[in-house]
């Protein structure tokens, strides 16, 4: 655990001092051991969106913007804005994958303890209620939201609707209390 | 169910039968609950569905979550523990850690939690932290493009909208237009949930008041 927190801090650092000289010396490294570790990470150039946004990036902004001062193939592009567009893409790719490399390796329950440590007084003690509780919540959101009330007319939709908020807070706050009491008792046995 | 879900509710089982949890305790972890709850499915949906400004929504129904959860926990640090709860609440829905959303709602959670401590529990302050929320679901993209890509991803995109404008031949300001409607409708929509927060916090209090009163009786 600690190791990958080593890795995905150095990594992050050299995506930040990355530019056009250093990148070829940082990203082969940085690459094989993401590849190495979790290979999975590497499920982001899947993202259509993503790649989509690198191809602009790379393809468009050299073509559309700046002065022309390259030329490939018979279509002229400007180096300055492929060299930043290069550096752009290169550092974000090291920050996305490290990202993933670290999330991929460690649990919802590490990440728990983590924020326990954080000084977040009675964090556990929340969460464990939050998990204990969500199947009523779902139960009084549900109960809540599809009860019809008859006295207001289809005219009255905001305040029919604000009676439900009104009725589903009620409800939770009092299911709180509810569970205070209960508790009580039962300590009290 | 997921292997840590069950080891957290055996926790809880535990726990519970050994220390009573006080009121404010319950009450955070019920808010915290029902505010991942919501992300986890009106999320869901809205990105299903691709709603136009999702997330200004889910941030609007958020500040009306916690911010009546903050009416009844007069106890600073509550906002931000039910953003941690909510946080990990969504991880656990998907199962492995991801971390946009996971830090999209603890940013959101400590921006509140800094806000209403500083400003207190009032009509005023909650409208601001709404506001400022909604707000700030517009900056957000470009402060982890930032970071993302670097500072040079500003200047492109400023170019970009230069070169645009020259070749469509309209002026920039007519962009500042556009981002200035575009933040209008944003901090109405803040207001309205900053606005009826306060007023079902406050609605909602009179009514339990006015039931333990009857009850009493």
């Amino acid at each position: 655990m600690k190791n990958i927190v080593f890795i995905t801090i150095l990594f992050i650092g050299s995506a930040v001092v990355l530019n056009w000289h250093s990148q070829w010396f940082i990203i082969p490294p940085v690459f094989l051991t993401i590849l190495f570790i979790h290979p999975q990470a590497f499920q982001l150039f899947l993202k259509g969106k993503f790649v989509l946004f690198i191809l602009l990036l790379l393809l468009g902004i050299p073509l559309l913007l700046g002065a022309k001062s390259a030329n490939l193939m018979g279509i002229s592009y400007s180096f300055e804005y492929f060299q930043k567009s290069l550096v752009m893409v290169n550092r974000s790719l090291i920050i996305l994958l490290s990202i993933r490399m670290f999330t991929g390796k460690i649990s919802p329950e590490q990440l728990s303890i983590w924020l326990k440590r954080l000084h977040l007084n009675n964090f556990s003690e929340v969460l464990s209620i939050s998990m204990g509780v969500l199947p009523e919540l779902k139960v009084i959101t549900r109960e809540s939201f599809r009860e019809k009330n008859p006295s207001f007319k289809k005219t009255q939709l905001l305040k029919r609707f604000n009676n439900i908020i009104v009725n589903f807070m009620l409800r939770i706050v009092s299911f709180a209390d509810q569970y205070y009491n209960d508790q009580k008792i039962k300590q009290k046995k | 169910m997921h292997q840590d879900h069950k080891q957290i509710i055996e926790a809880h089982k535990r726990t519970s039968e050994s220390k009573p949890f006080s009121r404010d305790t319950i009450l955070i972890g019920i808010f915290g609950g029902l505010w991942g709850l919501m992300e986890i499915t009106v999320g869901l949906t809205i990105k299903g569905l691709r709603i136009p400004m999702g997330g200004a929504i889910l941030t609007a129904l958020s500040c009306v979550i916690f911010l009546t959860g903050r009416y009844f926990v007069n106890h600073r640090g509550s906002i931000f523990l039910m953003g941690a709860v909510a946080a990990t609440l969504k991880i656990f829905s998907v199962g492995t850690v991801i971390a946009g959303p996971f830090m999209a709602i603890l940013i959101e959670a400590g921006i509140a939690e800094v806000l209403v401590s500083l400003l207190g529990i009032n009509r005023f302050s909650y409208i601001s932290t709404s506001i400022t929320l909604s707000l700030y679901t517009i900056v957000h993209p470009f402060i982890a493009q930032g970071l993302i890509f670097g500072d040079d991803i500003y200047e492109i995109y400023m170019d970009t909208f230069r070169k645009i404008s020259l070749v469509l031949n309209f002026d920039l300001i007519y962009l500042a237009w556009i981002v200035i409607i575009y933040a209008t409708i944003h901090v109405i929509l803040g207001l309205a949930a900053g606005w009826f927060a306060y007023s079902l916090a406050i609605r909602v209090g009179t009514e339990l008041r006015e039931a333990s009163v009857r009850l009493g009786k």
